[in-house]
């Protein structure tokens, strides 16, 4: 049988990871569908009501922190050196156990989070609109009340340019990716040291653009992208913009876009082969 | 089967093993004897791969241990000395792990979970470490690996749990596996292990077969003055003074594991003689 891969495995590491999650996970579920809708009857009692522009902060902020805390735990097993023995000894690839994880870690998770959503959403809008209509009326307003949609979390109607959700999304895949990796590195407390590790890399790169890099440019600023640098100009000329290729602008962009998550998933891999209990 | 060549292995800078070398065949249980701390258990760790050497080689049935290669994780059983297992019922237990092993046999694991006196409905939430334990025990010698690491497997079990465990350990050798037993409770081991392996202060202290000791050399108990004074090794007891003799006339007598182990820290010089002349 394949070394690297074999599908037949893989489904057997599934199953095995079902069979010993699947308590975990569903009161994870509960868990997840009571705090929203505990939020949502918050937001009905004291707040503006479950309005599009309550939704859609509640999926995304509730989808960054429920999803960077579950990658986080993702690979908790090898912090414990029980567990990790047990992981480790496992007769399957590494790449098998890694693919497992994301599956239920990425996949499931995302699935069912949406799922959550979309399932204690709806009720908790209708209630919220029926509360405010009776209250307009209470309050004696007469004009037509309009009640709050549905919000799409795949897209943004008020976004200009690149979609506002989409955008989010990706953003959410690489940050959680970033947790996953995190949790393979870090033997404790892995949520909050891959918090820290991801603020210090971001303050590292700052630094560098600026302290090392806009010091190192003539005169000017970033205009539009990347790769686009308007020079200053203090004569009567106009100022004139130094742009590199368009392909190079697309290319990092689509980096930044696609690039971190599949690069943190395979970093988790090569770290998990290395890792030693 | 197991070939250590060279190992060098360190936490940190605290030295474990500089240049250890063994080899292990298939159809021994082999005992791994020393004080705690002189790297039984790390030994085992390096040969099921969970460690990796700092220097030297490594190879099981012809696997680099430290790449975790399914075939070579389906072939080698670690029982460790703490251990996990998931709380899920026997049944489900086998269901999802056992596929993991070819040679697994449903049959084998019944019986040895029956001469243990474990419950077979019983879930893993509802028994006791010694319970637990054996269960993996059971597990470890069912899945018909060709070898099989354990690491003080004795330590938590009763008096009848631990005549279960030699009775099951006796019945559990064939020509094709190899089993390595590391323990510091030497009186477990009696009449189980046929090949007695020494570590100390990551060296290897003495290294015979059950049957070249008793062979070369004689345990007896005497009253007679010049007997003590002649002595390998002696120490006084109740019953008389318990003595390591040279068998010089091959006479039977029964090996103490305990006495030999403790003659063997203290001299090793003259023991190891005994057997290099």
């Amino acid at each position: 049988m394949n070394q690297s891969f074999s599908i037949n495995r893989w489904g057997l590491l599934m199953g095995k990871h079902w069979s010993e999650n699947r308590k975990k996970y569903t009161l994870g579920i509960i868990a997840m569908a009571a705090l929203m809708l505990l939020w949502y009857g918050f937001m009905i009692i004291v707040g503006p009501g479950v309005e599009e522009d309550v939704q859609g902060p509640t999926y995304f902020v509730g989808l960054f922190v429920i999803g960077c805390i579950y990658a986080s735990l993702l690979f908790a097993d090898l912090a414990d050196k029980p567990k990790g023995i047990s992981y480790l000894s496992v007769p399957a690839s590494h790449i098998e156990k890694v693919l497992c994880n994301l599956f239920f870690g990425v996949v499931i998770f995302f699935v069912v989070y949406l799922a959550i959503f979309y399932i204690t959403t709806p009720p908790m809008l209708a209630l919220s609109n029926a509360v405010r209509e009776a209250r307009a009326k209470a309050d004696g307003n007469n004009f037509p009340f309009i009640k709050s949609q549905l919000v799409n979390v795949f897209h943004f109607s008020r976004s200009e340019g690149e979609d506002l959700f989409y955008m989010l999304h990706l953003g959410f895949f690489a940050v959680q990716a970033s947790f996953i990796l995190g949790s393979v590195y870090f033997t404790r407390f892995s949520f909050i040291k891959t918090v820290i590790a991801v603020l210090l890399v971001w303050l590292f790169l700052f630094l560098f653009v600026a302290k090392v890099l806009v010091p190192m440019m003539p005169d000017g600023t970033h205009l539009n992208g990347f790769t686009n640098w308007s020079l200053m100009n203090n004569s009567e000329e106009p100022n004139k913009l130094v742009m590199l290729p368009k392909w190079v602008d697309t290319t990092i962009i689509t980096l930044f876009k696609f690039g971190f998550a599949p690069l943190f998933w395979v970093v988790t891999y090569f770290r998990l082969k290395e890792k030693e209990i | 089967m197991i070939s250590v060549s060279n190992l060098h292995f360190a936490y940190k800078r605290k030295p474990v093993f500089t240049g250890l070398s063994l080899q292990l065949q298939p159809g021994h249980i082999y005992g791994l004897l020393g004080k705690n701390g002189t790297g039984k258990s790390t030994l085992l760790r390096n040969i099921s791969g969970l460690l990796f050497p700092k220097q030297g080689k490594i190879e099981v049935l012809g696997f680099n241990p430290t790449k975790r290669q399914p075939a070579f994780l389906e072939e080698v059983f670690m029982v460790p000395e703490e251990f996990y297992l998931p709380n899920v019922k026997m049944d489900e237990l086998l269901k999802y792990q056992a596929k993991f092993y070819p040679k697994f046999s449903t049959e084998q694991f019944n019986r040895y979970v029956k001469e243990f006196d474990i419950p077979k409905d019983a879930n893993m939430q509802e028994m006791s470490y010694g319970q637990k334990k054996k269960v993996l025990i059971s597990f470890g010698l069912a899945s018909n690996a060709s070898v099989l690491l354990m690491d003080e497997p004795t330590n938590g079990l009763d008096i009848m749990s631990k005549s279960q465990f030699r009775k099951v350990m006796a019945g559990a050798l064939d020509e094709n596996k190899c089993i390595v037993i590391s323990t510091h409770q030497v009186k477990d081991l009696e009449n189980l292990i046929d090949r007695i392996t020494i570590i100390d202060e990551g060296r290897i202290l003495f290294d015979q077969t059950t049957e070249n000791i008793t062979r070369k050399l004689s345990f007896r108990i005497s009253f007679e003055g010049d007997d003590v004074t002649n002595a390998l090794y002696s120490e006084s007891s109740l019953k008389g003074n318990a003595i390591i003799e040279l068998n010089t006339y091959e006479e039977d007598s029964k090996l103490d594991l305990e006495m030999l182990y403790k003659a063997i820290v203290t001299n090793k010089d003259k023991i190891n003689a005994v057997f290099n002349s």
